[in-house]
């Protein structure tokens, strides 16, 4: 039938230009910014300080501050992440607090992020007094990026075979031992590499971090985690919005915008390296 | 039946949540002799011998009313060490299930983790362990090479080593030959009668054959129920009940 | 109650055909037997040579029965009382085949002596005929319907024909020292009394066997 060969083909062009569409907006938005930026990237901009009202000088303490908010993040999300997934897959009963506690983890995935924002400003820089600060930043974005981190650790958990287990308790193994020896190092790097691409994503947050420590401008590095601190995302909003002279200061937004950008790219290959490398040596 | 008693179950009732799967088992194992458990597909067998070694404690909805006597004490006491239980009663699984470990370790893991750390001593037992699995000759020269790195049969006689490193009484056998080829069977089924000198050996089956070859006792499950017991000569050419008799003979099942 | 789902048709049909073949092959040697004692009591040569000639359907029978005997065991490895009955029936071909050849030596003999009349009615010969052809027919009988065998009626029988060969035995020698030319004749005699009573003797371990094919036992009958 000559119109079923037709239509095989009009459906197959129609996918086919989605996916186009996809690579052609990724292609339009980093070409957009690549060339908006790329003049100004260059080891000075990376490692100097913003001057005369950002309108010249580098991003540098936008960048440390970014990064130190990402390590501080993961230090905190990581443990309470895996733990709880260790928890959740390998030692949970079935019954109401497991249940409470999974319900727990799907609607803090589902909050949006300025409530995040609220929750941080209430709790961490009032309630407990640290203040506008990198810490109480990293503690909001913890609790974030906890429901990912602990899904994915969850996943990873659940791939190691039950029969590894089985093996291992039926040796006389404690419930631990086997976790510690035969499950947590073939869990171990899916579970980073989940944590470090939802880490990426936490990067480029704006809203938690604008209402719990990130400055639009402060002079000097932040010397403790209870300083307040510069970060790349609310940077590029108030340059982008709110600079006096946005003329000239839009290659500076370009050039922040780059950056950050390679950060979350650096972070995600990062993750995939790790993951085919982990991959490869752990092979079941 | 004359001979001395390993394990001996009393009113041995199980349920998976709402669902009992062993009924009223009474059994009595005999000590250092190979015992066939035998019966159609989830009639319970491979349920009866993980109560043996509680592995159905890790099995959430699970509940067990009765007694379950080794030497003599009563396993499913509260004041029962379960590690000490499972490192007494050894455990073999249909798929071969090795860890992904080198050779060596997959042996030498268990001694170590209950206390053994001596270098030497690991190293003696791993050599005892590989070769009363008949496998040393194949495997010496490759200690520190992965155990996937071996064959089927290989892998499953060096689980059946590794279960001996930690010189259990019994073992536990759980349709051990059912992922391997003819010539793999063959070696663990010489295996398994070589054993059976030393170790008391429990091996769930549904190769009616096998059992014949391999076991001195046989068990015939149906549907929960502990059916009939006895010498697997009595079994086999003349058995008492007729029940036993359709299912050895494949007229169903 | 449990449902007997055949599973095994295609097995049962081959035991079915071996124990058919079976029972064939036991009247054909059961027959000859028969027929040698009638062709020695008219001196018929015809049905002696009848007989012998039946030889070699006997011993066709018997490879051919054991080779589906064996080739069913290596297809199907039969368990239990499937065990049993091929058992028994690789057992039994051997004993129905000895007991044919006896009847076709008995036939041999009859040309020998076809010659000249029978001395007394051959004695006691038919009706020790009879009776191991009633135990031969008895244990075919128990075989193909899988029933438990009379084992004290086959005892008894088995002692009136020893009885019966000692008889025989006697009154040939009484003949023979009457006439030295009578000799030749009762020796067979004694030979063919001897041929009757090892038959009984293989019909005994018919129903032996069949015995322990139908009940798993082992019994002896003496």
């Amino acid at each position: 039938m000559k119109w079923k060969k037709i239509k095989e083909h009009i459906i197959y062009s129609l996918l086919r230009l989605s996916g186009l569409f996809i690579v052609c907006a990724l292609a339009i938005l980093l070409l957009y910014i690549i060339s908006g930026g790329i003049g100004k990237i260059s080891w000075e901009f990376l490692t100097s300080f913003p001057t005369n009202g950002m309108m010249s000088g580098g991003i540098f303490p936008m960048i440390i501050g970014t990064l130190s908010l990402m390590v501080l993040t993961m230090v905190i999300a990581l443990p309470i992440g895996i733990f709880s997934a260790i928890y959740l897959v390998e030692y949970a009963k079935p019954g109401r607090f497991t249940d409470a506690i999974r319900l727990a983890v799907h609607n803090l995935a589902g909050v949006p992020s300025i409530v995040y924002g609220l929750l941080g400003l209430g709790f961490f820089v009032v309630f407990l007094g640290f203040g506008l600060s990198l810490i109480s930043a990293a503690f909001t974005l913890a609790i974030m990026v906890l429901p990912i981190v602990i899904a994915s650790a969850q996943e990873a958990l659940r791939a190691v075979p039950q029969n590894m287990r089985e093996g291992a308790l039926a040796l006389g193994s404690t419930k631990w031992e086997t976790t510690r020896h035969h499950v947590l190092p073939y869990a171990l790097p899916g579970m980073l590499t989940g944590s470090i691409l939802a880490l990426s994503r936490a990067a480029g947050e704006t809203a938690p971090i604008i209402m719990t420590g990130a400055a639009f401008y402060i002079t000097h590095l932040s010397s403790s985690i209870f300083d307040e601190f510069m970060a790349l995302p609310y940077s590029i909003y108030t340059l982008a919005t709110q600079s006096s002279n946005v003329e000239a200061t839009r290659p500076t937004v370009f050039g922040a915008i780059l950056v950050l950008l390679l950060i979350v790219l650096c972070m995600n290959l990062v993750a995939i390296i790790a993951r085919n490398y982990y991959r490869k040596k752990y092979r079941w | 039946m004359g001979e001395d008693i390993e394990i001996e179950t009393k009113n041995l009732n199980l349920w998976y949540g709402e669902k009992q799967v062993l009924k009223n088992i009474d059994l009595k194992i005999p000590e250092e002799k190979v015992t066939a458990v035998i019966g159609p597909s989830g009639c319970g067998k491979s349920t009866l011998i993980r109560c043996f070694n509680r592995m159905n404690d890790i099995i959430d909805c699970c509940r067990i009313e009765g007694k379950v006597f080794i030497d003599e004490k009563d396993i499913y006491d509260k004041r029962t060490d379960v590690v000490e239980l499972r490192k007494n009663v050894g455990m073999v699984f249909q798929k071969p299930n090795p860890f992904p470990k080198n050779i060596y370790e997959n042996i030498a893991y268990a001694p170590r983790i209950h206390g053994l750390k001596n270098k030497k001593k690991l190293d003696k037992i791993v050599e005892k362990c590989l070769k009363q699995a008949f496998l040393w000759d194949e495997v010496k020269d490759r200690l520190s090479e992965s155990a996937r790195s071996l064959s089927g049969g290989q892998q499953q006689r060096l689980c059946i080593a590794r279960a001996l490193a930690v010189e259990p009484e019994i073992i536990l056998m759980d349709e051990p030959c059912s992922a391997l080829d003819p010539m793999a069977t063959a070696k663990i089924e010489e295996l398994i009668r070589y054993l059976s000198k030393d170790y008391t050996v429990i091996i769930v089956t549904h190769n009616m054959q096998q059992a014949a070859r391999v076991s001195d006792y046989t068990a015939y499950l149906y549907i929960g129920e502990l059916i009939e017991f006895g010498s697997t000569k009595q079994i086999f050419e003349n058995p008492r009940e007729e029940s036993t008799e359709n299912y050895i003979t494949g007229r169903f099942g | 109650m449990m449902k007997k789902i055949e599973m095994r048709s295609k097995f049962d049909e081959q035991l079915k055909e071996i124990k058919d073949d079976v029972i064939e092959m036991g009247e054909l040697a059961k027959e000859m037997l028969k027929e040698s004692i009638i062709a020695l009591k008219n001196q018929d040569v015809k049905l002696a040579d009848k007989v012998y000639d039946n030889k070699k359907k006997l011993m066709k029978m018997d490879d051919e029965i054991e080779h589906h005997c064996l080739q069913t065991i290596s297809m199907y490895q039969p368990m239990a009382k499937d065990m049993r009955v091929i058992g028994a029936s690789l057992k039994l071909i051997t004993y129905i085949t000895r007991i044919g050849r006896y009847g076709k030596d008995i036939a041999k003999f009859v040309k020998e002596i076809a010659d000249k009349p029978q001395i007394a009615k051959l004695v006691s010969i038919p009706h020790m005929s009879d009776i191991v052809d009633s135990m031969i027919s008895d244990g075919l009988r128990s075989y193909k319907k899988g029933e438990p065998v009379d084992i004290k009626s086959f005892c008894n029988r088995d002692d009136d024909v020893d009885a019966l060969r000692d008889t025989i035995f006697r009154e040939a020698l009484t003949y023979m020292m009457q006439d030295s030319k009578n000799i030749k004749r009762c020796m067979y005699y004694i030979m063919i009394a001897r041929y009757l009573e090892r038959c009984a003797d293989h019909a005994c371990k018919i129903a032996e066997k069949v015995s322990y094919m139908v009940t798993g036992g082992r019994v002896e009958i003496k």
